[in-house]
């Protein structure tokens, strides 16, 4: 199987403070990884360098097969983006526009926009996707948090991309709530058969939807494995996010 | 030869920083203006909807301007005997200086903390990184948008606050005397050079500009957080405001050039 995101050396520091210390990860095609650690230890960090939010000092980030640092900013850009979907932990969801407006947005502004009647049939079927199709006329402001985290998926799902991007999917909603974006995220996954990469340190999102786990720490990847092999290690770091895992780490 | 920059005192080093800045950003602006898409539609919905917001107060200044300087300027002209120069002065000053400069100076405050406000906020909510990761430029959605419509609506609102503060002048002539509205426009508008006007217009162009970009550029790299935001409209207003001196003292310089 081929490697859809691969991450070799990667740092970025601010100022003198280091964030992440020649980090490595790789994540197979279709399949999902989930990163997990504590606050602040650079988990977000981590995937804004890779879509190039952020611009890393060092390091190599290669996904879709393309050298993502040296991609010309621009068009090239754009267009790498396209083929990549990102959830924001806080939805990002543009406030002056309804959600239909807000699904229509990228699609618009694609140079090779489908036409109207495609932009249409596919806001209704991300709509009916992720179980909110009659909100279309709706303002961000009339949701619940859970529903703006349903309607930025819908609208990363819209561009059809290769490669997903989760900032902290579940943080800020209650337990149910978390279940059952988790539950959409893998469902998600499963239907547009794409390859993601999960920030979280929520341990029931990491359970339902990762086939993979990678543990940071200190700006490190520090233990890799699946979710029941990291449950039966004794390590006493590992054991604090399955014993508290609805606790803020 | 390199100046070392550790020599310089905190506030002139942060102003130069924010000086080089917003002269990238105005690079960045030219560079995307030629960009597709070109979102004409946004460009009038900004253009009526910052518009519209600053008619009223513009319109409500201009009128009580004209009527204040026709007030107090009377008095004086009364003691040298040419009352009847009064429209024409009010006229020349409202046109070439006190309608652009007023303007400007109530669209730095209305539409630049408006503008700073707004792109602040989805810059700390994460909006506009939710833009760019989308493939989408939000440079162009945003920003040119918005700079076209300002640099458009600010010689439109001078124009509007013109015409009102004659008005004013033409009422506040007939608190004391009875002047005919024919002959008030005949002395005011008589006495008008094609100089008085057109480089009033042109800066008002520039005016616009300024204000646009400086609260985009301050509501684009607001920090994160909800003071962010405070702190982007109030930078907004203070250096868009700042700009428009500088601008108009340029203006004036290189209009007296070309005249003379």
């Amino acid at each position: 199987m081929n490697r859809a995101i691969e991450v070799r050396d990667l740092s970025k520091s601010f100022g003198e403070k280091h964030i992440l210390n020649r980090i490595s990860l790789h994540v197979q095609e279709g399949e999902t990884l989930v990163v997990l650690g504590r606050s602040g230890v650079g988990k977000s960090v981590l995937i804004k360098c890779m879509i190039r939010l952020l611009e890393p000092d060092n390091g190599e980030v290669n996904i879709l097969n393309e050298d993502v640092l040296k991609i010309p900013d621009g068009r090239d850009l754009d267009k790498f983006r396209r083929k990549v979907g990102f959830l924001f932990q806080s939805g990002a969801l543009y406030d002056s526009m309804t959600v239909r407006e807000n699904l229509r947005f990228p699609l618009e502004r694609q140079p090779d926009a489908p036409e109207e009647e495609e932009i249409v049939r596919r806001v209704e079927d991300v709509l009916e996707g992720v179980g909110l199709s009659d909100t279309q006329e709706k303002m961000p402001a009339e949701l619940s948090g859970g529903m703006k985290k349903r309607i930025a998926l819908a609208r990363s799902l819209i561009m059809q991309p290769e490669v997903m991007f989760y900032d902290e999917p579940t943080t800020g909603l209650d337990p149910i709530t978390s279940t059952e974006i988790s539950e959409l995220i893998r469902e998600m996954k499963e239907r547009y058969e794409t390859t993601s990469l999960i920030i979280t340190h929520d341990m029931e999102c990491a359970r339902i939807t990762a086939d993979r786990i990678v543990m940071m720490k200190e700006g490190r990847i520090a233990v890799e494995g699946t979710y029941n092999e990291l449950k039966e290690n004794d390590d006493p770091w590992i054991q604090a996010f399955f014993s508290d895992s609805k606790k803020e780490l | 030869m390199y100046m070392r920059t550790d020599a310089l005192p905190a506030s002139v080093k942060d102003f130069l920083v924010g000086l080089a800045g917003i002269t990238q950003f105005a690079g960045k602006f030219f560079r995307n203006f030629w960009r597709p898409p070109f979102e004409i539609r946004e460009v009038f919905y900004h253009a009526y909807s910052l518009g519209q917001k600053s008619l009223l107060l513009v319109g409500i200044t201009g009128l009580i301007i004209g009527m204040v300087m026709t007030i107090q300027m009377r008095p004086t002209m009364e003691q040298f005997g040419a009352t009847s120069w009064l429209p024409a002065m009010v006229s020349i000053s409202i046109i070439r200086e006190i309608g652009p400069v007023l303007t400007a100076l109530i669209c730095a405050g209305k539409i630049g903390s408006t503008i700073g406000a707004e792109l602040g906020s989805m810059k700390v909510t994460e909006q506009i990184d939710a833009m760019t990761v989308s493939g989408t430029n939000p440079f162009n959605y945003l920003v040119t948008t918005r700079v076209l419509a300002v640099t458009i609506m600010v010689p439109l609102l001078t124009i509007y606050a013109d015409i009102i503060a004659l008005f004013g002048s033409y009422a506040a002539m007939n608190l004391e005397g009875s002047v005919s509205f024919k002959l008030f426009i005949d002395q005011s508008l008589g006495s008008l050079l094609f100089s008085d006007m057109v480089p009033a217009l042109i800066k008002s162009f520039f005016f616009g500009f300024a204000i646009a970009l400086v609260s985009c550029h301050q509501g684009f790299t607001a920090d994160r957080g909800t003071s962010g935001v405070g702190k982007a409209a109030n930078t907004a207003v203070v250096i868009s405001s700042l700009f428009v001196f500088v601008i108009d003292l340029l203006a004036v310089q290189i209009t007296q050039l070309i005249i003379s």
